[in-house]
């Protein structure tokens, strides 16, 4: 059946009366005196008797006019017709890999029913029908590339594992569309319990909707004791919910409670953890359709947090601030080498003599690396900061305006960020080749800089930024300075190990997209990441119908013939014997009017 | 002086004494009242021998053959074939279609008209001429002899094209003014709405000898007209809607020669000679040839 894709192009088919009103309009007649009318009449009643061949005859051009505006108005309305035995269009298929796949409401799983449909839609292609496969994770991601290896396709499709992340379906879709076979776009299949917001994409519902109860946040708070606080959020999507809350850190129980939740609402639980170190687990007991949200990981303590070391001479005001913000612990050394620099996590270079830097993370006061780009105009006496840049994570809750600065660094640079400057950048950010690092061109001790109660937001900041945060969450992709190490292990939350190469002086993690702990670990140093929840946009499991977007099933795919180019073409002549036929009439007019 | 002039021009001297070894031929001969240069069917004063009989009371002795008396004692008259002239009638349509043609039909028929009138006089028939619209617009009544020449001429020349026309209506007119019987000589383009069945009919009825030619012009043989039209009669006024294309060609084609068909039949069973002309055919060749293959003179 042919389909239409842009159906609202019809309505320029009441261009055709219009035509036809013209034409009868064209047509008033040219008074000419005969001599007689005697044989005109005969002719006349001669052509009465074969009147509906001659109206046709009569009326060729009005005709062929409404045949080019239909055939036009055709095309834009864009009709392909499907046709069996041809090599259909190549078709992308798209997978929701999100949490909510994991979800239990259709047996085995949604995940399971998508990867069936999936199957099913592949064996039915064309042999010479290439196909796609895309996860929509929290990346889109395409996982086999347009190809009839449907050996290849289908081990692809039964090897695809949900996760706990979100999914970017109109990022998936846009990638699906944008593979071209034979220049003509793929059609693009979504297996997904969400709608994608994109017109012309079949959407595969997965999913029937069930009633849920998630861990939807988990985060830790140093009270002022000391003491690390568990702050958790629950939410019951669909309907009232009673369960048991169990905390426990390093598989030691340290708090348990039953929790009443009403419909739609959400509870936010304190559970104080003490002054203990290491990850803690928070889980709901009772099942629901989305285990996976019952569950949720966090580090407490300063379990995770980066090691520092500082190369300089003492600085008590530096190793104050560096000793009250979050770290595993600080080291302080006059001589350490570069290549020592490169083993630690975070570097910390207090006015040491400027020299090349090694692929890591810094904090440079007073000093720059010299393989980096920026260019040193000498030194600026005075100054005070006038512009910050508050959106960088570095800025944070840092207001540097009004700032006194003397001695510092006429930095020029040629990369990187400016977060602050008065008559010349005073607090630079750079990030490439390697190398992560926030500049203070200028000595501590002459600026009042120290003296302001946003210094240590602003170093702690600093820290977190060049470490990166622990805390991540479900998809993340974290890259982690390889100072000198070319080589580390990565173990995630089922134990599972990888090894990673660093490249380009980096170690670029592949999506973190299990809720646990994941650590990557060098002979020099460990880093650790959390995943505190699945994403939280994905515990409500309802399936709503988009208004947008139409359900399809897994239906053979039959070859689009797109008809447009076809009936442009037909138009194209249309317009050419219409043009001949004026032609023709206006030359025959012509000829009649010269003088015989 | 300029109809004058007009009517010396329509045709040259060269032609007219081509003419002049023309005789107008007729199937039945027709009593003028006098003696002509035509063979009469009447056996009677004339010059050339036709037969004899037996004399009878009452007989010229003039003609009494005394040859035969002495040889067969016996009294046989002479018989001669009478010779006598005919009335010849020119009828020419002189409505506003005639007007019509390169050259006009009006102009080509009253060419016509003067050669046959001139053939006409010179062999000492009765000539005359008629103008006809819708009746007998202008009459020129028979003359004998060349002396009528100029006269025929003058009133052919003063010729104008007006009004409708309407053949039976002239020729009731017509008929019904004269007594003199003899050859009709219609030339006219045969456009009359009323037809010419009752006109023909009429002239037989009066025992005429009609002699039909019909004049057309090559634009009314092939109309050169495109496109929407609305085509109005230049005699009545009245007006067809038509789209000239080529089947509307095609079908005025058939109309014609319908019409032609219908036209040749009727004059078939009226014995009604008849002969069809372009203007574009040359004078001279409808005059002595066509004209004399289609029996009128010789």
């Amino acid at each position: 059946m042919m389909t239409l894709g842009a159906p609202s192009a019809l309505w320029a088919l009441s261009l055709i009366p219009l035509v036809i009103i013209l034409y009868m309009l064209r047509a008033r007649r040219e008074a000419r005196v005969v001599p007689s009318v005697l044989l005109w009449e005969r002719a006349t009643r001669d052509l009465v008797a074969r009147l509906p061949m001659r109206k046709l005859e009569r009326n060729l051009l009005l005709l062929v006019q409404i045949l080019i505006i239909a055939m036009i108005v055709l095309a834009l309305a864009r009709p392909s017709l499907p046709l069996r035995g041809f090599a259909g269009d190549a078709v992308a298929l798209v997978i929701d890999t999100s949490a909510s796949m994991q979800a239990t409401d259709v047996a085995p799983t949604r995940f399971g029913v998508a990867q069936q449909e999936a199957l099913a839609l592949t064996a039915r292609l064309g042999p010479r029908q290439p196909a796609a496969l895309i996860a929509a994770g929290a990346q889109p991601r395409l996982v086999v590339e347009l190809t009839t290896d449907r050996a290849a396709l289908t081990a692809a499709i039964r090897a695809l594992r949900a996760t706990d992340t979100g999914a970017t379906l109109d990022e998936a879709v846009a990638l699906a569309v944008s593979l071209r076979a034979d220049g003509r776009p793929a059609v693009a299949y979504l297996f997904s319990d969400h709608a994608p917001t994109q017109q012309g994409v079949r959407w595969v519902k997965i999913g029937k909707g069930a009633p849920n109860v998630a861990i939807t946040s988990a985060r830790t708070r140093l009270d002022a004791r000391g003491r690390t606080q568990l702050m958790l959020r629950i939410d019951a999507f669909g309907e009232a919910a009673t369960r048991q809350l169990t905390v426990d850190v390093d598989g030691r129980v340290v708090h348990q409670r039953t929790v009443q939740i009403a419909p739609g609402s959400a509870q936010v639980i304190l559970v104080d953890i003490g002054e203990t170190s290491g990850v803690a687990t928070a889980k709901l007991s009772g099942g629901d359709a989305l285990p996976a949200d019952d569950r949720a990981v966090v580090a407490v303590g300063r379990d995770g947090l980066p090691q520092v070391l500082v190369v300089g001479d003492p600085d008590p005001v530096l190793d104050a601030v560096l000793g009250a913000v979050p770290t595993a612990g600080v080291t302080r050394t006059t001589q350490a080498t570069p290549e020592q620099w490169g083993r630690a996590p975070v570097v910390v270079l207090d006015r040491v003599a400027p020299q090349p830097l090694p692929p890591g993370a810094y904090l440079l006061l007073g000093t720059l690396g010299t393989n980096m780009p920026v260019q040193i105009e000498g030194t600026i006496p005075q100054q005070t900061v006038r512009t910050v840049v508050g959106t960088h994570p570095v800025m944070r809750l840092v207001d540097l305006r009004g700032i006194r600065i003397a001695g510092a660094l006429a930095m020029r640079p040629e990369a990187g960020v400016v977060l602050a400057e008065g008559e010349a950048p005073v607090v630079w950010a750079y990030e490439g080749h390697g190398i992560r690092a926030v500049v203070l061109p200028f000595d501590l001790a002459r600026t009042d800089l120290v003296t302001h109660p946003t210094f240590p937001v602003l170093i702690a900041n600093v820290i977190e930024w060049l470490a990166g945060s622990s805390d991540v969450s479900a998809g993340a992709a974290p890259i982690v300075p390889a100072g000198t190490w070319t080589q580390a292990e990565l173990r995630d939350p089922s134990g599972a190990t990888a090894t990673l190469a660093a490249r380009e002086g980096v170690f670029a993690l592949p999506p973190l997209d299990r809720v646990g702990q994941y650590r990557l670990r060098t002979r020099g140093w460990e880093r650790r990441w959390v995943v505190s929840t699945v994403d939280p946009a994905e515990s409500s499991l309802a399936v709503e119908p988009s208004p947008t977007q139409t359900q399809a099933t897994a239906t053979p795919v039959l070859a689009q013939i797109r008809l447009t180019p076809h009936l442009l073409g037909v138009a194209g002549a249309l317009i050419a014997l219409e043009w001949w036929l004026w032609a023709r009439t206006l030359a025959r007019r012509r000829l009649r009017a010269e003088p015989s | 002086m300029d109809q004058l002039t007009r009517a010396e021009l329509l045709l040259e001297p060269d032609f007219l004494a081509r003419l002049e070894r023309l005789t107008l031929l007729s199937r039945r001969l027709y009593r003028s009242g006098s003696r002509g240069e035509r063979r009469s069917g009447t056996l009677g004063r004339g010059v050339e021998f036709a037969d004899y009989r037996s004399y009878q009371v009452g007989d010229d002795f003039r003609y009494v053959d005394w040859n035969i008396y002495s040889r067969l004692d016996r009294l046989f008259v002479k018989l001669f074939s009478e010779e006598e002239d005919i009335n010849v009638h020119l009828f020419i349509d002189a409505s506003r279609s005639m007007a019509w043609g390169q050259p006009p039909k009006l102009d080509y028929a009253v060419r016509v008209a003067a050669a046959l009138g001139y053939i006409g006089l010179a062999n000492l028939d009765r000539v005359g001429a008629v103008a006809f619209t819708d009746g007998p617009a202008r009459v020129l009544p028979p003359r004998r002899g060349r002396a009528g020449t100029l006269t025929l001429f003058r009133f052919l020349g003063e010729i104008a094209p007006e009004g409708r026309s309407n053949l039976a209506g002239a020729l009731r007119d017509y008929t019904l003014r004269t007594r003199r019987r003899g050859v009709l000589i219609v030339i006219s383009d045969l456009m009359f709405p009323q037809g010419i069945t009752d006109g023909l009919r009429l002239a037989r009825y009066h025992r005429f000898e009609p002699f039909l030619i019909h004049l057309l012009a090559d634009e009314e043989l092939t109309p050169a007209l495109e496109g929407d039209l609305r085509l109005v009669d230049a005699e009545t006024g009245a007006a067809v809607e038509v789209t000239a294309d080529a089947a509307t060609a095609e079908a005025y084609g058939r109309a014609r020669d319908r019409y032609f068909g219908e036209v040749e039949q009727l004059c078939l069973r009226l014995q009604v000679e008849y002969l069809r002309a372009a203007t574009s055919i040359p004078f001279d060749d409808l005059v002595l040839r066509y004209l004399r293959q289609g029996g009128l003179i010789a």
